[in-house]
Parts: C-alpha cells; structure tokens; sequence
C-alpha cells in the first residue's frame, strides 16, 4: 500500500491561550491534489506552516514524505499567498537562488530558471527586476520559483490570487500536469469552483478543527439536492410529493421555488405533480450542492457554534 | 553552511547594489572634501582686517607695539604658506642637501620665534623662492603670499583730535566713512598695567568675528608686560626676559630608545580611533539597510518562502555575514578612494601614505582591530536583525531604533575624554561594558592598555558576540513570522521563552 506523502496525525498549535489548530489529522496520498479550505482564521496558514517546518505543533505529529518537515525542506515547493519575492531582484536571479536554497547547483538552477520562465512565456524578462513585472507576471515567476527545484510535494496558498482566468486557466493546466507527473500538490483557496475543478480530496477547517475531509461527492452528499422551479401559481403543494424535503416561496434574490430533495429522490416526480395540476412552468433545474453550498453550510455551521 | 554563504552572497549584492550604499560609499570623501576645502575657501574669502590706532598714551608705544604684532603675523603666516609650498613643488632631498639652513626654517614648527628671525633675514618668501628656485620641481607654480590677517592704517584727523565725549561719534563716522575700516583701538592717555588705569577701547560694528579683538588684546597684553620687564630690568633685551623654551617629543620605541614623535607616529595611534569611529559610521550606514530589508522580507511574506528553505540561524547568520562583508568593503572602497584621491590631489603624499598603510598591515594590533571591528559590527547588525523581526513597518521599527542608537553612539559623546586619556577610568570602566568593548578597545589599543585588560576585553568581547547573535537570533526565529506590532520588553523575555518551548529555532 501506498504511504501517504503528507499526513498529519491529531496536530495541535496553541498560541498562549488560543488554539489555532486543534487535533487535526489528515493524509494526503502522492499524486494527488488536495484542497485546503477554511474560512478567514480557520488555521489553514499555521497548518501550512507546520507543514513547512517553520513552526512546531504543540501536539501531534506531520510526517512529509515519510519524514519531519525540516528533513523533507528541500522536496518542498512553497507559494506563499502574496508572491513573496525580493522586489529588487532580477527574475532569473530570484528563480535560481531560491532553487539554490533548496540544494541545486548555480548552473542547473540559472538553467531551470531559462527553461521555465520560456515555458511559462517570460524569457523576454529574464532580466527584469521583480519591481517592473505586471501582478500577474509576478505571481507567475513565484510559482516557477516553487517548481525551479523539481519538488516532489507542492505547498501552494492562494496560487490563482492576482490571475487573470486565461493566467488561471494556464495555471490549472500546470497542477494538473504536475499531478500527473506523481507531485503532491496541496493547496489553498477561498475559489471554490478552482477547488471543484481541481481537487481529488477536500479537507475544510473552521476555527481550528476540520470539519470535513473526503472528495467532492462526498462534500456534496452532505447537503441535499435541490430543484428550482418558476411558475405563477403556489406551489406549496409539492410539499407532499415522496422525498420532498422543504418547499421555499420565491423571496428577495430568490425568484423560482426552491425545494429541497432527500438523497436519491426522483426530481422527475416534481415535474409529474405540476404536470398533474395543469401549473405552466416557467424555470426548472435539478442540482446537486455546490462545493459553495457545503462550505458555507459546514463552516457557518462550525462558526455559530459555541466555542 | 552552503544555505549560509547563499544567504550571505545574496545579501551582500543587496546590499552594496543599493542606490544608498554608493550615496553613502561617496558621503564620507565628500565630507573629507568639504571639511578641507571650506575652512581655505573661507579664509581665502575673509577680507583683510583693516583697523587704526589712536594712541593717547604718550609715546605713540602701544600703536608700535600693534603694528609690530601685525607685521609678525602677516609673516609668520607667509612662512607657513611658504613651508607647505616648498614641501609640495620643491625636490626634498637636493635641497635639504645644499640649503641646510633654508630646510631648518622651513621644518621648524610653525610660530617658531628663531625661524621667523631667519626667514627675515633670509630676505622673506622672496628671498627664499630665489634661493629654493634651482631645486624646484618642474611644472611648480609661483609661491602666492597668502593675504595678511591684519592691516593697521594711520588714524585720520577727526580721531586723533577728537575729544573723549565726542570719540563716539568721530568713530562711528570713520566706521562708515569712505575708506574701509573695520575698527578703532584707542588707547587712552595714562593706559597702563596699574591698577584704576583707564582701559584701552575697541570699536567696531562688527561684533560676530572677535579675530581681530583677540588679536589686539594679546598684542597689547605683550607689549605691556615688555614695558613692565623693562621697567624691571632696563637694558636688558627683551628675549632675554621672555626666553622661549624648545621642547623636543619623543616616543619610546620597542627597545627603549626613543626617537622624535613624527607625524607617522601620530597617525598610527589615531589610525585605530578612526577605525572605531568608521565602526559607527558603517552602523549607521547599515541599520536602516538592515531594518528595511527584514521588514520588506516579512511584509511580502518571502521570509516564509526562505525559511522553508533555511533554518533561521542560517538565514540570520547570512545576513549578519552580508553585512559585515559589505562594511567591510565600504571600509576598503574608502581607502582606495583616499588613496586615489591623495594621488590625484597631494601626489607626494603618497609614500607617506603608503608607509602608514604598510605599517597599520603589518601592525601586531591588526588582527585585534579586525576582531575588534567585526565583532562590533555583529553585535549591532544582530540587535537590529532582531529589532527588525519584530517590527511590521518602518515607523515600528523607528520606535525601537531610536533608543537603540542613542544607546550605540554614547561611544561618541566619550570622545574628548577618551582622546583626553585613553587608558583613564572612564574608557577603562567603558571598556569592560558588553556592547561597548569593540568601540573601546580599538580605541585604546595603540595606548598600551594592560594587557590583563586586553584579554579580558578581548574574551568578553567574543562571548558577548556569540551571546547577542545566538539570543538576537532566538528573537529573530520566533518574531520574524509575526505579524503583530512589537511587543513591550517585559513580553518580549516571556515569548522568548515561549518561543524556547515551542519555535522551531
């Protein structure tokens, strides 16, 4: 059986009296990417920083790629939230010293640093200080400096920050490539369709404690499916249809009739009631949750909760 | 190590790769440059003093005496021009070797009473061009006199005949009359060293430069005590009564003989204070430097990228090496610049240059001057890493570097006294305060401190380098991620040890 590349086990992090993380555990297998979500102050970036090694958990254990994080430093890439570059730098000259950091030697990081910045479509500012690239530019030249070194796990926060979708798009293409290459990319976001997308495992924290880790069908398994419906007349009576949960009148921001349905319950038999009481329709659609829905739900959840 | 040295290498490119280092870099020449230049242009540009006597004293013997003092003046100061002109553009060895005596006068020190008699008698400036003129270098320029400090011009009527009610007046139309006149003397009729005589007075519309008034108490100040040793002893010349004592300096070499105290011997034992006080210069010059990158480091979050790399010791200890590496090349780049400049400038300054540079290499006290050095420098480099971990802005860091540097440069308000007595209580209490220990003891070095005191400086000055780096770098490690505003010093020792229990570092 397959170790997992990144595992954390009941990982705990207190500042003085506060507790930043509490108990966490997850593992996240090699080849995959992992979803890291959280609400502002959730402890998704004491998370990644134990991860990094730059802080220790009071309690609990992370284990990289088999080993403590300070002994896997030089298989990590890291991408900090805000790029997280020398402003005063020439772009090659960043891209390699930072690869440099992590072991490799002057000659095959000034070379990694040509090949990416020609992959990524930069070559024309290899020499460019960092102080005269667009935001964009920037955030693209901060992710080659996380993969100069040819890192076995990827630590990314906020990766699509500062993108433009044809940058996003470029960028999506890249993890998953990665992915494919057998990296394990674990990154975080407040973008949930970019988590949709991308993601083959999903871990949510709030306030410190994960309130959900498995894929995005089990996320959306959580909340019920839900059908929207436009018509003139009351629809109140759907309310007695087989697996019909909850019946909404349309409100502020809210135009259709909004019916909840169990897990499994047939939407065809909405249509069927309607049909039945000779009620034109105007709208209908038939969803699963989104990944927004879930978030939203788990972690309001979490936040009403009494500490 | 290697992720030291990159750090380092980094930095140090930073560093000497700013805009502000090469403005600093070329401040201090410059400051060399004006402090030089400035006083020649000013005294250049001070017009000659031109002012009168009125002597009411009887024999006319005190607008003598002043006139006497003028011309002394005006010729001591030619002869020091001249001095410096035959030490720049006339062949030393040729001309010490035919003309003894004209290089006893010109050696003299300056204001000697025996070598203005010769140099009068050797028929002045002019007289000693035309005799030096053979042994000239080629290309010299023509010897200028400088201009006299002092003119004494005759008093006109309405001063000598005005009365004492209406002196006032007559002097203050002769002050803005046409002929330029920058003040009167008037000595009045029975001026004298008894006591209840009148007092001689000085008039002038000028009161912010006294030069002339200082002058003109001096002189008559002397010429009234060579009336009281006439008095005292009449007939006898008056340099027999004030006989000028020659006092010769001699400094004791290794092996007990001594030899005269020469201007290499001089600038060998200020060479180390000078270092000292570069000591604090490169401080200033890399505190800002050094705050600014941290804050920026930690405002952009790339600290987290690097220590994901490095260990914050190796990240500190690359920074504290950048900046000692770039102090240090700011300290060659100043040599360099001094000896290009005295090349360009004082050509013939250089071998005496070259023999100060050779005799501070191979000094006995260089490796402790550059122990010295950098164990300062990394003293101040870690409280400023540290101040800058914690702060998450510049006005942050403004709040805790001002008292930090009051606290650095207290070295310089101990300056006259340390200059004063080097090996005193003061620089020897001084000396054994932790982070004063670099700054003093390259002071005293050349002074001969006992050397119970040498080696007791010098282990605790090593001890408290390793002491400040290892605890700066603590506080580095645990706030350099932070994001809060700086904590108070009563905080800052309980997360210290929080930081101790639970950080990486």
């Amino acid at each position: 059986m397959t170790a997992p590349a990144i595992e954390l086990l009941h990982v705990t992090k207190r500042f003085g009296g506060f507790t930043a993380v509490g108990g966490l555990d997850f593992a996240h297998m090699p080849g995959r990417i992992l979803g890291f979500l959280g609400p502002n102050g959730a402890g998704k970036t004491t998370t990644l920083r134990m991860l990094l090694g730059l802080m220790r958990p009071d309690a609990g254990e992370l284990r990289i790629l088999g080993q403590s994080p300070g002994r896997a430093r030089h298989r990590i890439g890291y991408l900090p939230e805000e790029r997280g570059l020398y402003k005063r730098m020439r772009t090659n000259a960043q891209i390699a010293y930072l690869a440099m950091l992590k072991g490799l030697p002057r000659r095959d990081a000034y070379q990694r640093a040509k090949e990416l910045l020609g992959y990524f479509d930069l070559s024309d500012f290899a020499r460019v200080r960092i102080e005269g690239l667009s935001k964009g530019m920037a955030q693209k030249v901060a992710f080659i400096a996380t993969l100069a070194h040819n890192p076995d796990v990827l630590i990314l926060d906020e990766p699509f920050s500062g993108l433009d979708p044809i940058n996003q798009q470029v960028f999506e293409n890249v993890i998953r490539g990665l992915a494919r290459e057998g990296k394990t990319i674990l990154f975080s976001t407040h973008t949930m369709a970019q988590a949709e997308r991308l993601c083959d495992q999903l871990v949510i924290l709030s306030r410190g404690r994960k309130v959900f880790d498995g894929t995005l069908d089990q996320a959306r398994g959580l909340l019920p499916r839900r059908a929207r419906i436009g018509a003139d007349a009351d629809l109140g009576f759907l309310g007695g249809v087989a697996g019909v949960l909850r019946v909404a009148p349309p409100g502020p921001g809210q135009p259709q009739w909004e019916i909840q349905l169990e897990r499994g319950a047939d939407g065809g038999a909405l249509l069927g009631a309607c049909f039945e009481q000779g009620i034109a329709l105007n709208h209908f659609d038939l969803a699963e949750a989104s990944l927004q829905d879930v978030f939203v739900s788990l972690a309001g959840e979490e936040a009403q909760a009494p500490a | 190590m290697t992720r030291t040295f990159l750090v380092a290498r980094s930095e140090f490119i930073k560093y000497v790769t700013r805009r502000g280092f090469i403005i600093s870099l070329l401040m201090l020449p410059l400051w060399i440059v004006v402090g030089a230049v400035v006083p020649q242009w000013i005294a250049s540009t001070t017009p000659t003093r031109i002012f009168t006597v009125v002597d009411r004293s009887g024999n006319n013997f005190y607008a003598e005496a002043l006139a006497h003092a003028v011309r002394d003046d005006t010729d001591r100061r030619t002869l020091a021009a001249f001095a410096a002109y035959a030490r720049a553009n006339v062949k030393p060895g040729p001309a010490h070797a035919a003309k003894p005596d004209l290089a006893a006068i010109l050696d003299a020190p300056e204001g000697d009473a025996h070598a203005l008699a010769a140099f009068r008698a050797a028929g002045g400036a002019e007289g000693l061009a035309a005799q030096l003129a053979p042994f000239r270098k080629d290309g010299a320029p023509q010897f200028v006199a400088p201009k006299p400090r002092f003119e004494m011009v005759p008093p006109d009527r309405a001063l000598t005949t005005a009365t004492p009610a209406g002196f006032p007046l007559a002097a203050t139309a002769a002050l803005n009359g046409n002929r330029p006149l920058y003040a009167i003397v008037m000595i009045p009729a029975r001026f004298s060293a008894a006591r209840g005589a009148p007092d001689a007075e000085y008039w002038s519309e000028n009161a912010s430069d006294p030069e002339l008034q200082h002058f003109v108490h001096g002189a008559l100040t002397e010429a009234m005590r060579n009336q009281v040793l006439q008095k005292l002893a009449p007939g006898v010349p008056t340099a027999w009564l004030m006989p000028e004592a020659r006092l010769r300096p001699l400094n004791l070499g290794a092996g007990g003989s001594g030899h005269e105290i020469s201007i290499m011997d001089q600038l060998r034992s200020y060479a180390p204070a000078v270092l000292a006080f570069l000591l604090l210069l490169t401080i200033f010059m890399n505190a800002g430097a050094l705050l600014s990158g941290v804050i920026e480091e930690k405002s952009s979050r790339i600290v987290e990228v690097i220590l994901s790399c490095v260990t914050p010791t190796e990240f500190m200890a690359g920074k504290l090496l950048g900046a000692a590496a770039a102090s240090l090349l700011t300290l060659f780049l100043w040599g360099a610049m001094l000896v290009a400049g005295a090349v360009l400038v004082l050509p013939d300054s250089v071998a005496t240059l070259g023999a100060l540079g050779m005799a501070f290499v191979t000094s006995s006290l260089l490796p402790m001057l550059l122990l010295c050095f950098v164990c300062g420098l990394l003293i101040y480099a870690s409280i400023f890493l540290a101040i800058g971990s914690m702060a998450t802005s510049i006005q942050d860091a403004q709040a805790l570097v001002g008292p930090t540097m009051i606290v650095v440069m207290a070295p310089l308000i101990m300056m006259p006294a340390l200059l004063h007595d080097p090996n005193g209580p003061v620089a020897t209490a001084m000396t054994w305060v932790p982070v004063y220990t670099p700054f003093f003891m390259m002071f005293r070095l050349p002074w001969n401190p006992p050397a119970v005191e040498v080696w007791g400086a010098s282990l605790l000055m090593v001890l408290t380098t390793l002491f400040m780096v290892f605890q700066m770098g603590r506080i580095f490690a645990s706030h350099v991620l932070t994001t809060e505003r700086p904590p108070r010093l009563g905080s800052l020792l309980r997360r210290r040890k929080h930081a101790k229990r639970t950080g990486r570092a």
